[in-house]
C-alpha cells in the first residue's frame, strides 16, 4: 500500500499534523489544493483504506447584503456613538438625525443605541438631546461581523447568542450545509508516508527525492509489445558460420567475377564445348556484353591443345577443334569453381588452401526445391603430397565442425575431377540422410595448363539445402522470399 | 542424370546367380550409381552420363559382375566376318561425315528386351550423342533389307519413304516440316542442301539420320537378325555407342558381324572395332593419389574387378580399355578405376598436414563490419536476387532504363537483367511487406553489375538501407549514412545537392568521398511510393563499400 502522488501525500500529513476529521474546505485551506484534486486524492486514497470519509450537518453563518455594508462601515449605532461623541457628547435629536450618514439606518441605530445602553435621550430645554458618555467597547456582535467579513463560519465557532442577535436584525443569515469529513483511519494512522512513482525520472535521481517516494510494483506477468531487433539475415549468418569454420582449417578466402567468361567457367576446367551443361537451358548467357578478351595467350593455347588432343598433360583430349570464340562468351558463373581455379593460376606454390562460399547461376526454372540464383560451398587444398584420404579427412572435420557427425563418401563422376566422390551426411535436425557436396581430385588436364604441378583436393556443394534443413524450411524460395515477418521472427538455433 | 530402375530378376538372368533387393541397394552405390528410389520389385539408380553402357541390364551386370568378383577381367567380344557393304557418298562429309554399323543375328528379343535396347539407343543420343547431333543410331530388321547399302546425300524434295509410326509416304522437307522428330532435331541438318538417307539396293529408304528409321526396317519381338547403323561427326564415339549397343545384344544372345564400310575412293573400313585401347600407368602414381600402399596383386586385382585387362611389370600397369567405355581419357581416369575396384570405403580418412593461416577476403570483412553497424541502427537485413528485370530495376523507381549487363537467354521474362543498384529491391521488399509492423527499416549489402565506359562489367560491392514509417525523413537517413560512414572511416564524407528520379527532388544529396561519387542518400519519390502501394514515408540511401575493400584489400 502506498501512495499514488504528492498530493495525496499533503493530505496525509494535514491530516496528522491536525490530529483531528477535517472538513473539505478546511483540508484545501491547509494544503492549497484545489476542491476537485483534494476530492480525486481523498477518495484514492480512501478506496486504500487510509482514510475514512463521513458526512456532517453543520450550520455556517454568512453575512447578509445589509451585513457585508456594515462590515465595511460599522453598525449603525456604533456609527451614531461616533456622531455623538464627535459633537462633545450631547447632540440634539434632530440635529443628529441630520447629520447621520445614512438616514434610513438612523432609527435603528436610536434603537439599538439605547438598547446596548450606550447613550440616552434627554430632554433639554424640551429639546431631545442624545446623550454619550464614553466611546463603548467592541460588542461580540461586532466581532462576529468581523470575523465573518472573511467568509462564512460555522456558527458553533461563533457567539451563538450573537449570531442569534445578528440574524435577527438581518445582518447575518444562518445556513445549514451537508459537509464531508476526512480522518485518518487505523492503516493511515501507521503508514509510512511515500509517494509511490511509476518512472524513475532523472529530476528523481539528481535530488535524491527517490529515497521519500516508493517505485511502485508492475504486474510482471502482462504483456508487452514485441520487440524486433535489427538483424542479420539467415543466409547471413550461415554464410558466415562456413568461412569461420573454412578460416578455423586455414583457408584462404577468395573472389572472383560473377559475370565469367566461358573459358574460366569451362574450358580451364576441361569441360568439352558441347557439353550439355554448357547448353543454353542450363546456362545464363548475357547478350550485353556478350564477350570478353581472353588475356593470357599462353594460357588459352594451353588449355586449346589440352581440349583438342590432350597436350603434354597424357590425356586423349575431347578431339575436334576448339572454340576461342565459344570461350570467349559472357556467362553467369555457373559455380565457384572458376573462382578456385583462378586463384590456383596465380597462386602456384604450394601449399594452398582456398575456400569460396559465394553466388552461383543456373538457367532453371524456379521451384519449391531450385532457384536459378544460390550459393554454393567450395573448398581447394593443393599440396606437394595430398591425397583422397585427405579429402575424406578434410571433408568430416569439416562436417563435424558444422555438427554433422555421421559421413559417408560413393564414388561419383564430375568432368573435371578424377577420382570423383561424393558425399552423404546425417542431419539430425532432419532426421534424413543428405548429398552434400561432389569431390574429387582435379584432373591433369584442368591443372596442367594452369601450370600445377601437384595435386589438387576441390569440394563444392550448395549451401542452402543444408541451411533449409537446419531451419526446418521445405521451400527453398522462402530464404529469398525476405517477408519481413519471417526474416524478424525465423529462430536461429544451431 | 539418367536413371534406370533395376530388377533384381532381369539383373540375375545377366549375372547367372541370384541376386537380391536388399543387396542391389547396399551395392550399386560403390559403382558411382545413385540410389533414387527403392520399389517393391526395383531399385531407382541414378547414374553418370560417363557411364552410358549402364543404360541396361545388361552394361550393369557386366560391371556388377566384376564387384562380386564373379566377372572378372576383360569381357570379350568377337565379329564375324563382314557379308554386307556399306557405301559412303564422299559428299556427306561435310554433313554428317563419320559412318559406322554392325549386324546382329539370331537375337531373341523378348519385349521387355525390345524395350531396353530402345532406352540404350535413347541414352546414347541424349548423352554421348549430344541430342543426336553428334551421333545417332538407327536400328533396323535386317531381313526387310536388300543389301548392300548406300549411306548418301540426298535432295529433300526427291526422296520419300514412310517414316516410323507413319502411313504415307514422305518426302524429307515434308518429315522436318510435319513430322514430331523432324520439328524436333531438324535444326541439326537444315542449314544442308542435301540431307543424310540411308538406302537399301533397290533404293528403299531405311533411316533419315539423325531424324527418323522408315517404318519399312521397324522392329518387333519377331525381328530376329538386326541391321545397325551409327551417322555421327566423330568417330571415336560413333564407333564407342555401337559398341555399348553391340555388347548388349551379345550379352542377350546374339552374334556379331561386322559390316565392311566402302568410300568413293575405294578405300575401307570394317565395324565393329573390338581392338581393345591400352593405356599404362604406374603403381606408384596410383599409390601417391589414393594415399595408399597397395601392392601390385591389390592394384591388378582391382582393375580385373573393373573388367579391365591388365598386364603387370613392375611397378607398371599395362591395362586394356573395355570398347564399351568411353570414359577413360587419362591414366587418372585408372587411378579412379583401381579406387573403385579396391573399394572406396577402405580408404580410411587422413587429415593433411599442410600449415597455413587462415584468412577472410577484404570483401567479407568489410561487409561483416558494415552488417554490424546497420543491425545496431536497428536495420534487418534482406537477401535479394542479382537478376532482375527492367520493370523493378528501373521503371517502378521512376529511374531511366540505363546501360546495363543483359542476359541472352533467360527461361523467365522476369529475369532478363542484372541489378545495377541494390534499392530497387529494397523498395520492391517493403512493397511486399505491407502487413507488417511498422517502422520497417531493411538493408542490403551485395554485388551490384554496372556497364563500364569501354562496355566491360563493373562488379561494385552496395550497400543499401531504407526506413519506412510515418515520420520517416531525409534527415533520419542522412544520420543513419553519417553513423555509419563515421563507424566504417569513410574520411572526408561531403553531402551535396543531388538529383536521383527516385527520390524527391530537393530532398536528396549525393555523398561525396575523397572527390569522387559515393552515393546517394534522400526521401522516396511519393510516385515510388504510389507505384509500389506504399503508404508511409520512406528515406534511403546507396553507398558503394568498393573504395573501402580496396583500402582493406592494400598489404
Amino acid at each position: 500500500m502506498s501512495l499514488e502522488s504528492r498530493i495525496e501525500k499533503d493530505i496525509m500529513e494535514a491530516l496528522r499534523r491536525t490530529g483531528r476529521a477535517l472538513g473539505f474546505s478546511e483540508l484545501c485551506t491547509l494544503t492549497g489544493l484545489n476542491e476537485s484534486s483534494a476530492a480525486s486524492a481523498v477518495s484514492s486514497l480512501s478506496q486504500k483504506g487510509l482514510v475514512s470519509v463521513s458526512t456532517r450537518e453543520t450550520k455556517y453563518a454568512r453575512l447578509t447584503g445589509e451585513g457585508e455594508y456594515h462590515s465595511i462601515n460599522g453598525l449603525p449605532e456604533r456609527r451614531l456613538v461616533k456622531l455623538v461623541l464627535g459633537n462633545g457628547g450631547i447632540m440634539p435629536l434632530e440635529e443628529a438625525r441630520k447629520a447621520y450618514p445614512d438616514e434610513s439606518f438612523f432609527t435603528i441605530a436610536l434603537g439599538w443605541l439605547r438598547r446596548k445602553r450606550w447613550g440616552a435621550i434627554r430632554a433639554i430645554n424640551g429639546v431631545p438631546h442624545i446623550v454619550v458618555e464614553k466611546e463603548p467597547p467592541e460588542g461580540v456582535d461586532e466581532t462576529v461581523v468581523r470575523t465573518l467579513a472573511s467568509g462564512p463560519i460555522e456558527v458553533s465557532l461563533l457567539n451563538t447568542d450573537a449570531v442569534k442577535l445578528l440574524s435577527g436584525r438581518g445582518v447575518v443569515r444562518v445556513e445549514d450545509k451537508v459537509e464531508r469529513l476526512v480522518s485518518l483511519t487505523e492503516a493511515g494512522r501507521l503508514i509510512e508516508l511515500k509517494v509511490a512513482v511509476t518512472q524513475l525520472t532523472p529530476e528523481l535521481l539528481r535530488t535524491g527525492e527517490w529515497r521519500n517516494v516508493e517505485l511502485k510494483s508492475y504486474d510482471v506477468t502482462a504483456d508487452v509489445e514485441p520487440l524486433y531487433p535489427g538483424r542479420l539475415h539467415p543466409l547471413t549468418e550461415f554464410i558466415k558460420e562456413v568461412k569461420e569454420i573454412f578460416t578455423e582449417m586455414g583457408f584462404t578466402e577468395a573472389k572472383g567475377p560473377l559475370v565469367e567468361s566461358c573459358f574460366w567457367n569451362f574450358d580451364a576446367l576441361f569441360t568439352p564445348q558441347d557439353h550439355p551443361a554448357r547448353e543454353m537451358q542450363d546456362t545464363f548467357y548475357l547478350s550485353h556484353p556478350s564477350s570478353t578478351e581472353l588475356a593470357d595467350r599462353q594460357l588459352v593455347e594451353r588449355v586449346r591443345r589440352t581440349h583438342e588432343d590432350g597436350w603434354e598433360t597424357g590425356s586423349t583430349g575431347w578431339g575436334g577443334e576448339w572454340s576461342e570464340e565459344a570461350a570467349k562468351r559472357l556467362v553467369l558463373r555457373t559455380h565457384t569453381t572458376c573462382v578456385s581455379v583462378r586463384y590456383l593460376y596465380e597462386h602456384r606454390e604450394p601449399p594452398v588452401k582456398v575456400f569460396s562460399v559465394d553466388r552461383v547461376f543456373r538457367n532453371e526454372r524456379v521451384s519449391f526445391k531450385s532457384l536459378a540464383e544460390f550459393h554454393q560451398i567450395e573448398g581447394i587444398i593443393m599440396d606437394k603430397r595430398v591425397t583422397l584420404r585427405d579429402l575424406k579427412g578434410v571433408l568430416t572435420e569439416f562436417y563435424k565442425k558444422l555438427g554433422l557427425e555421421k559421413v559417408q563418401f560413393w564414388p561419383s563422376y564430375f568432368p573435371y575431377t578424377e577420382p570423383s566422390m561424393n558425399s552423404v551426411v546425417y542431419v539430425p535436425q532432419a532426421g534424413r540422410w543428405l548429398e552434400l557436396c561432389g569431390m574429387g581430385v582435379f584432373r591433369p588436364e584442368v591443372t596442367k595448363p594452369l601450370g600445377i604441378e601437384h595435386p589438387v583436393l576441390a569440394w563444392g556443394g550448395g549451401l542452402e539445402r543444408l541451411l533449409m534443413l537446419r531451419l526446418g524450411v521445405t521451400d527453398i524460395r522462402v530464404l529469398y522470399q525476405n517477408d519481413l515477418g519471417w526474416l524478424r521472427r525465423v529462430k536461429l538455433c544451431p | 542424370m539418367p536413371v534406370i530402375e533395376v530388377y533384381p530378376e532381369r539383373l540375375s538372368r545377366f549375372l547367372g546367380i541370384d541376386v537380391g533387393l536388399k543387396q542391389l541397394v547396399e551395392d550399386l552405390p560403390w559403382l558411382a550409381t545413385d540410389i533414387e528410389d527403392v520399389g517393391e520389385r526395383f531399385v531407382k539408380i541414378e547414374y553418370n552420363p560417363n557411364r552410358p553402357d549402364f543404360s541396361s541390364h545388361a552394361g550393369i551386370a557386366r560391371a556388377y559382375a566384376g564387384f562380386l568378383e564373379i566377372g572378372l577381367g576383360y569381357p570379350d567380344a568377337v565379329s564375324s566376318s563382314p557379308t554386307i557393304r556399306f557405301h559412303f557418298d564422299s559428299r556427306l562429309r561435310g554433313i554428317r561425315g563419320v559412318l559406322c554399323s554392325a549386324v546382329v543375328r539370331n537375337v531373341e528379343l523378348v519385349e521387355e528386351d525390345l524395350k531396353e535396347v530402345i532406352n540404350v539407343q535413347e541414352v546414347l543420343h541424349q548423352g554421348i550423342g549430344r541430342n543426336r547431333r553428334k551421333v545417332s543410331i538407327g536400328i533396323h530388321d535386317l531381313d526387310k533389307i536388300r543389301p548392300p547399302v548406300y549411306y548418301m546425300a540426298a535432295d529433300p524434295d526427291a526422296v520419300s519413304f514412310k517414316p516410323l509410326g507413319i502411313e504415307r509416304r514422305m518426302t524429307l522437307s515434308e518429315v522436318l516440316k510435319e513430322v514430331d522428330k523432324g520439328l524436333e532435331y531438324g535444326y541439326i541438318i537444315k542449314r544442308f542442301e542435301k540431307y543424310p538417307v540411308i538406302v537399301d539396293s533397290t533404293g528403299e529408304v531405311l533411316s533419315f539420320p539423325p531424324i527418323i528409321n522408315s517404318e519399312l526396317t521397324r522392329l518387333t519381338t519377331e525381328t530376329r537378325n538386326l541391321f545397325i547403323d551409327v551417322t555421327a561427326l566423330d568417330e571415336y564415339y560413333a564407333s564407342r555407342a555401337l559398341n555399348i549397343l553391340l555388347y548388349v545384344f551379345k550379352d542377350m544372345g546374339g552374334s556379331i558381324e561386322a559390316v565392311k564400310i566402302i568410300y568413293d575412293d575405294g578405300s575401307e573400313k570394317t565395324f565393329p572395332d573390338f581392338k581393345p585401347k591400352t593405356m599404362s600407368v604406374e603403381a606408384s602414381y596410383i599409390n601417391s593419389l589414393l594415399g595408399k600402399n597397395l601392392s601390385n596383386a591389390e592394384i591388378y586385382r582391382s582393375f580385373l574387378k573393373c573388367r579391365f585387362s591388365v598386364v603387370n611389370g613392375g611397378n607398371m600397369f599395362k591395362v586394356g580399355i573395355p570398347p564399351y567405355r568411353v570414359d577413360i581419357m587419362h591414366n587418372v581416369d585408372l587411378v579412379e578405376e583401381v579406387a573403385i575396384g579396391y573399394g572406396l570405403w577402405r580408404l580410411t580418412p587422413t587429415y593433411p598436414g599442410a600449415s597455413t593461416i587462415g584468412l577472410k577476403h577484404p570483401e567479407t570483412i568489410v561487409q561483416d563490419k558494415a552488417r554490424l553497424i546497420m543491425i545496431g541502427l536497428g536495420f534487418t537485413e534482406v537477401f535479394n536476387f542479382l537478376i532482375t528485370n527492367e520493370d523493378q530495376n528501373y521503371r517502378m523507381v521512376r529511374r531511366p532504363v540505363g546501360e546495363r549487363a543483359r542476359l541472352a537467354n533467360s527461361s523467365s521474362v522476369e529475369l532478363t537483367m542484372l541489378r545495377d543498384s541494390l534499392l530497387p529491391g529494397l523498395i520492391r521488399n517493403l512493397s511486399s511487406n505491407k502487413h507488417e509492423k511498422y517502422p520497417q527499416r531493411i538493408f542490403e549489402t551485395g554485388p551490384v553489375i554496372r556497364i563500364s565506359e569501354e562496355g566491360s562489367v563493373l562488379t561494385r560491392v552496395s550497400l543499401a538501407g531504407v526506413s519506412a514509417h510515418s515520420s520517416a525523413s531525409f534527415s533520419e537517413a542522412k544520420s543513419v549514412v553519417l553513423s555509419l560512414l563515421n563507424n566504417l572511416c569513410f574520411e572526408p564524407i561531403v553531402f551535396r545537392k543531388g538529383e536521383d528520379p527516385l527520390f524527391t527532388p530537393g530532398r536528396v544529396a549525393k555523398i561525396v568521398f575523397n572527390n569522387g561519387p559515393l552515393g546517394v542518400v534522400g526521401e522516396v519519390h511519393p510516385e515510388v511510393l504510389e507505384l509500389n502501394g506504399l503508404e508511409n514515408p520512406t528515406a534511403g540511401f546507396e553507398i558503394d563499400l568498393t573504395p573501402l575493400i580496396e583500402k582493406y584489400s592494400k598489404p
